[in-house]
């Protein structure tokens, strides 16, 4: 325990998978097909829980390690569960507002414009977190940016559950972690949401045939 | 003395091992769909057999295309000789650095697509296009994902840049690095000519890249640029591996136990590409040729991030 508790924060694990947050979050922004959006939402909260479980294994703090298992089971265990079972049944790819393409471009320019921000506000840190914070940023804006210019209900969620786990990052690499009452209230608020708005989805669907928001914007008498 | 010996020998690994390699991940795609496949040196039987050919040339071909296939060999070699296999040697570093591999590998693209102009057939031209427009949307992102490997060592040279990320500790590593990777291996991945992007074995006319280049060549000069395109395969496979994974290479003037243990972590590292790209090659469709430019343009932007944010967090 005490080889692993020295050697995590001297390497970079914490790094290399903040990589794999960003990059997660690039990819649901750039895949097409609904299955693998949701496949990406997966990776993107087995590699904050894992961020999680390295903090409270540097730190030792245990209600760290808690709220890490939390997130594993919810966030990528029944959320992505519930949504996949939703995406296998649409038939169509993703459907945006502005083409695909431009959107990589503009959450480039989200990331850049987040990573100088942070650097500007926080000033330059050296600890093991050091790069988690203006990725928490980032993502949170791409995550903001994939509930705006998506059309299809199911990916607005998608973009609520990427924002929420980028939330998460950014409380663990400021304070080290909300207390467990806080993280659980949150997890739970969200399993609840997430939930309810895939009935919601299912009712559009059976209603609309298929849950487009773009065909909410009439009111019927 | 020892190192040029090293480079030497690496290099002539990498020209013999290639065609190996290529043999390797058919073997291992046959036995994934329940077939036996071709033996492991079938490329080499296959450059045997053209090599023992008659060349036959267009009668409109110039002189230019007797000269293209050794012309392609040779800058496909020297290309190979630059690059770390085994040992951090500088090698042939006096002679350039990241920036002249990138070079080469843009010389063999021309030369490639004026051979299939030569021989003055549609298909020619048309491979030529589409090759020329893939080098266009690759080449910014493969050099932009080596330039953020070469912030941090502040050197352009491939051997100087291996031997910084193997020397440092992991915690040198930041995201920038994966992002980097990753761009890297989408490159790669549309540079190699396999399933995602061309299919090299297909010989459908409206589908084919690589085989519509070569498609009027024959005999011995088809046997070079088929070498070739291998060499120039496994020469990317190893930039890859050695560059954003280099842990396992020797250190200059290292001893022969070094050498040996670099060959065999070398060895795994393309044996695990192998297989990846096999099951890649299986479980996936070929792209619609106007989603390439999607796939490649997202590599240019994840390069792109990664210089970015790299340079960001090192302020």
């Amino acid at each position: 325990m005490n080889v692993l508790t020295g050697w995590l924060p001297q390497s970079n694990t914490v790094n290399l998978l903040a990589g794999a947050f960003l990059l997660t979050a690039l990819l649901i922004v750039t895949r097409r097909r609904p299955l693998e959006v949701v496949t990406a939402l997966r990776v993107n909260a087995i590699a904050l829980a894992l961020i999680a479980l390295t903090v409270a294994l540097a730190t030792g703090a245990w209600h760290i390690g808690l709220s890490a298992g939390l997130s594993l089971v919810i966030k990528a265990g029944v959320i992505p569960w519930l949504l996949a079972g939703r995406a296998r049944r649409m038939t169509r790819e993703v459907r945006t507002r502005v083409s695909i393409p431009t959107g990589a471009l503009l959450c480039g320019a989200l990331v850049v414009l987040a990573f100088s921000q942070t650097r500007e506000l926080f000033g330059q840190r050296a600890d093991i977190l050091a790069a988690c914070l203006p990725v928490s940023v980032a993502v949170t804006l791409i995550g903001l940016f994939v509930m705006v210019t998506r059309t299809q209900a199911l990916m607005q969620v998608v973009g609520l559950v990427l924002l929420e786990n980028a939330i998460f990052l950014a409380a663990v690499s400021l304070t080290y972690g909300m207390p467990l009452v806080v993280e659980a209230g949150v997890l739970l608020d969200l399993l609840a949401g997430v939930t309810v708005l895939g009935l919601f989805v299912r009712r559009l669907e059976d209603a609309l045939g298929e849950a487009d928001t773009e065909r909410l914007t009439e009111l019927r008498g | 003395m020892m190192d040029l010996l090293v480079v030497i020998a690496q290099t002539v690994l990498v020209a013999l091992l290639a065609p190996v390699w290529a043999g390797a991940v058919s073997v291992v795609r046959a036995r994934l769909q329940g077939r036996r496949g071709a033996p492991l040196l079938q490329r080499w039987r296959d450059l045997r057999k053209l090599a023992g050919k008659e060349t036959v040339w267009s009668e409109d071909a110039s002189p230019l295309a007797r000269v293209v296939p050794t012309a392609v060999l040779g800058a496909t070699f020297v290309a190979a000789a630059l690059v770390p296999v085994l040992s951090t040697a500088p090698g042939l570093g006096f002679a350039g650095d990241l920036l002249l591999l990138v070079a080469l590998l843009a010389i063999v693209r021309v030369l490639l697509s004026l051979l299939a102009l030569e021989a003055g057939t549609a298909f020619g031209g048309m491979a030529a296009s589409r090759h020329l427009m893939l080098a266009a949307l690759a080449e910014p992102a493969l050099l932009l994902s080596l330039l953020t490997l070469a912030i941090a060592p502040g050197s352009t040279q491939l051997a100087d840049i291996a031997r910084t990320v193997a020397a440092a500790p992991l915690s040198w590593l930041s995201p920038a690095h994966l992002l980097a990777a990753t761009a890297m291996g989408f490159v790669v991945l549309a540079e190699i000519g396999r399933v995602p992007v061309d299919n090299p074995v297909t010989h459908l006319e409206l589908t084919m890249v690589h085989e519509g280049l070569v498609l009027d060549v024959s005999g011995p000069p088809l046997a070079h640029l088929e070498w070739a395109s291998h060499v120039r395969t496994l020469v990317l496979l190893t930039l890859l591996t050695n560059l954003f994974v280099p842990w396992g290479l020797a250190p200059a003037g290292a001893g022969w136990g070094a050498l040996g243990l670099a060959l065999l972590a070398w060895l795994a590292k393309l044996g695990v590409l192998a297989v990846v790209i096999a099951v890649i090659e299986s479980v996936t469709a070929r792209m619609r040729l106007f989603r390439v430019p999607e796939f490649l343009g997202m590599a240019f932007l994840l390069a792109l991030l990664a210089l970015t944010t790299d340079s960001l967090l090192r302020g």
